[in-house]
């Protein structure tokens, strides 16, 4: 048998002043007066027996506060049967950013260290970090001091990361806790966005934190729609207020402002909005909020606006001078390569143009585009015949070789109708241009060369070669940091399994048969006062 | 019994009442109803020969021609009795009953003496005690007989009463007890008490364990007696006890009214200084040292 708190049995000697007023009130019952003359009315009618069970109350009355005491003593003391094995704790302690709020790490370190405490010589006590990338911060160990100074340590590096990866932390910990009947979890959190898994091994949770009213950025993605430094900025704000709200979102390039959002946050819930920006590439965007809420992690998020890799393109051409080859080699992304129709090369490559038809096979690559040529003989685009009439009727704005593409009024002086796949240009004698799916790739056909157009002489050239370079290699928006789950930002504690609302006390680490005791001791003591007030009730 | 010296502070200015005409026997500055020498005129007679020339009032002579002789008051001393109940009930209290009523005695005893009045202190316990005196130098075995007194046993006060009565009946006599004696007993005290002097007093001398008892379940135990009350506690009791001594002290005092016994409280929640000073005075077994008394 050992003892969580064995300086909780000097409280045993309160029995000795409960005994001794017992025993004085027992003196009291027998007592010298100077005169019974007066108190003669007085007098208790009552027959012997019933006074004996009077005495015997006062008997059972100090039976049943020693017994409350002796009660809430045993629950203070918290004794805990020796088994003879010893016991595994594994405590997940969160460090999410929702742990970032106003003590709840300081109250998760003193929970740490009273699991530690109570945890007995020969119990081997782990901790492993919850919150951004799990980690086994101490392995099983009978030095308890060391996870409490392991917790101190987590403590102070901060809050930071969302739980999303908790499933691992809990995995890790079942591991670490090895057999179900000696072992158990203790998750020390908030509860704010943990999920806990299935475990072999029990899980009790240890609640930290009270509610707070919190602000946070739970959504920043970019978008690129061009190559021009135009971006859909997309923010989403979560709210753990209990009223409405507004908020006002900064988003800033490199310290200088680009646009202010403003937002109405309803209470407890989430607002975005996307905004179209002009910035220039290689800047980072940053996200923030006016902060002064219970949580500063989830105020800022940046992402920086890359300008996207190096596009390999071949361009089957027996052309010496091509104005689509001229075009590929002025794009900064490009990485142009020409190969005459015969002597094509084996590489991949991220887009092929053909301005002449390849012999044989093409290489890899899952973007073609063929200019008035067939792809080849499986190719589901052909060219039929030549257009009669080839003014262009009709062409899909939405598709991604035509943004900022103006065909209206083009003059195409040569061109051959396309059969098969999806109309994207349509002349009045049929369509000029199409786009299918030819296995892996992806093929856009038109019926004529671009060098039988007044194309060149027009803005649009540019960028139609610059949508082609997007179509197949689209610069992306590196990933936004600072963004966390939105359950990070609902910091209000939420319920944990087998969890307390507030570690902070001795209790809360009360196991069942501790409680038992405490209700116990407080039921004695109601009965007590039951009889004692029966008792005034009968004078 | 302890006896705060203290107690004689600011007694100077007081002394013991006798609003009737004293029946001492010897010179002293009470008024008496004998005649001879004095201050106060009480009469007139007609001169006999042998008369003292000195005393005819010759005013008179002058006016009518008749030769007329004044008559006078003659002073004469004042005697007291002060019995004390020094029985086991009286040990009870805070402060003790028996303290309380020696410091009341010590001080009626102290005004009388200073005023060279006869002094006689009886302690009625088991065994009676006494000490007398008319000076002030008699103070001294007083205060040591009371020293000396500790409550114990039954007190025969009627017993004690009738003794001193037959010592020669004194001008006061005051009775410091609690009375806490069977009602036959009581009666026969009260009449013996108005038996031993014309001016009988009682002072009723209660403590807290009289006036506001703690009441609990449990068998009350006489001190004197031994007799075992079971009694049961609370509010009801509380109320039923308050009636009980409202209706025991209405007794009393209506049967002291009807032997002429002068009744006064003497409770020990309030200081016997202040009683001496100020209850007694209003019930006038206490007065001031000069204008009263002639």
């Amino acid at each position: 048998m050992t003892f969580a708190h064995p300086w909780a049995l000097a409280l045993a000697a309160l029995c000795a002043p409960v005994v001794l007023a017992y025993l004085h009130k027992l003196h009291r019952e027998r007592r010298t007066i100077a005169s019974v003359i007066l108190s003669r009315a007085l007098r208790d009618e009552r027959p012997a027996s019933r006074r004996s069970r009077a005495r015997l109350r006062h008997k059972l009355s100090l039976a049943l506060v020693l017994a409350a005491l002796a009660a809430a003593l045993i629950a203070l003391v918290g004794p805990r049967a020796s088994s003879g094995r010893a016991r595994r704790i594994v405590v997940v302690m969160d460090r999410s950013a929702s742990m970032g709020t106003s003590d709840r790490l300081a109250r998760a370190v003193d929970a740490v260290r009273d699991v530690a405490d109570r945890a007995g010589d020969g119990d081997e006590v782990a901790l492993i970090a919850a919150g951004g990338d799990p980690e086994v911060v101490t392995a099983p160990t009978r030095a308890h001091g060391d996870v409490v100074a392991a917790a101190e340590a987590v403590a102070q590096r901060g809050a930071e990361g969302d739980n999303r990866f908790d499933e691992l932390a809990f995995h890790l910990a079942d591991g670490l806790c090895r057999d179900s009947e000696l072992g158990s979890i203790v998750v020390v959190s908030d509860g704010a966005g943990l999920a806990v898994p299935p475990t072999r091994c029990a899980v009790r949770g240890v609640s930290v934190g009270k509610p707070a009213e919190n602000f946070g950025i739970t959504g920043l993605s970019v978008r690129p729609l061009d190559s021009l430094g135009m971006y859909d900025v997309h923010v989403a704000v979560s709210s753990s207020a209990t009223t409405d709200k507004k908020v006002e979102v900064t988003l800033t390039a490199d310290g200088e402002l680009v646009d202010v959002i403003a937002l109405d946050v309803p209470l407890g819930g989430d607002a975005e909005r996307t905004v179209r920006v002009t910035i220039d590439r290689g800047k980072t965007l940053v996200a923030s909020l006016p902060g002064g809420d219970a949580n500063p992690l989830d105020d800022r998020a940046e992402v920086e606006l890359t300008e996207g890799g190096p596009v390999s393109v071949l361009l089957v051409t027996t052309r010496k001078a091509s104005l689509v080859g001229e075009a590929l080699k002025l794009h900064h992304r490009v990485e142009l390569e020409v190969a005459a129709p015969d002597k094509l090369p084996a590489h991949a490559f991220d887009l092929i143009v053909l301005e002449d038809a390849p012999v044989g096979a093409l290489p890899p690559g899952k973007h073609v585009v063929a200019f008035a040529v067939s792809p080849g003989n499986d190719a589901p685009i052909q060219l039929a015949s030549d257009a009669a009439e080839r003014k262009i009727t009709r062409w899909d704005f939405d598709a991604p070789w035509f943004r900022y593409v103006d065909l209206k009024d083009v003059i195409v002086t040569k061109a051959k109708l396309v059969a098969g796949g999806k109309p994207i240009v349509d002349g009045s004698a049929g369509p000029l241009a199409a786009s299918a799916r030819w296995g892996d790739r992806e093929l856009f056909v038109t019926g004529f060369q671009l060098d039988a157009t007044d194309l060149a002489l027009r803005a649009s050239f540019p960028n139609l070669v610059a949508n082609l370079v997007e179509w197949a290699g689209p610069a992306q928006a590196s990933p936004a940091r600072g963004v966390l789950a939105s359950s990070e930002t609902h910091v209000d504690p939420k319920p944990l399994p087998g969890g307390t609302a507030e570690s902070a006390s001795p209790w809360s680490d009360a196991s069942w048969l501790a409680r038992l005791v405490v209700l116990l001791a407080i039921a004695l003591l109601v009965v007590e006062q039951a009889l004692y007030l029966r008792k005034g009730e009968l004078r | 019994m302890r006896i705060d010296r203290g107690i004689f502070r600011g007694l100077e200015s007081l002394r013991v009442a006798a609003p009737k005409p004293s029946t001492g026997g010897r010179p002293g500055d009470r008024r008496s109803r004998a005649r001879g020498k004095g201050v106060d005129i009480a009469d007139f007679r007609p001169y006999t020969p042998g008369d003292d020339l000195r005393l005819v009032d010759w005013n008179v002579f002058a006016r009518l021609d008749a030769v007329l002789l004044k008559l006078f008051h003659e002073d004469r001393d004042l005697s007291i009795a002060i019995v004390i109940d020094a029985s086991a009930s009286m040990a009870f209290g805070t402060p003790r009953k028996i303290d309380h009523a020696g410091e009341l005695a010590a001080s009626l005893a102290f005004l009388a003496l200073r005023a060279r009045e006869r002094v006689r202190v009886i302690v009625a316990g088991p065994t009676p005690l006494r000490a007398k005196g008319d000076q002030l130098g008699a103070l001294a075995p007083i205060m040591n007989l009371l020293d000396r007194t500790e409550a114990s046993g039954v007190a025969d006060l009627a017993t004690a009463l009738a003794r001193e009565a037959e010592a020669g009946r004194a001008d006061h006599a005051v009775l410091l007890t609690d009375l806490l004696v069977e009602p036959d007993a009581r009666e026969l005290a009260l009449r013996r008490l108005a038996a031993a002097s014309r001016r009988p007093v009682l002072l009723h001398v209660l403590g807290d364990t009289e006036l506001t008892p703690d009441l609990e379940d449990g068998v009350l135990i006489d001190s004197e007696t031994g007799e075992e009350v079971p009694v049961r506690g609370g509010r009801a009791a509380e109320a039923t006890y308050r009636t009980e001594l409202a209706r025991w002290r209405e007794q009393i005092e209506a049967r002291c009214r009807e032997l002429g016994i002068i009744y006064s409280p003497a409770f020990t929640t309030v200081p016997a200084r202040m009683l001496v000073a100020d209850e007694l005075r209003r019930r006038q077994i206490t007065e001031a040292a000069r204008g009263g008394g002639r």
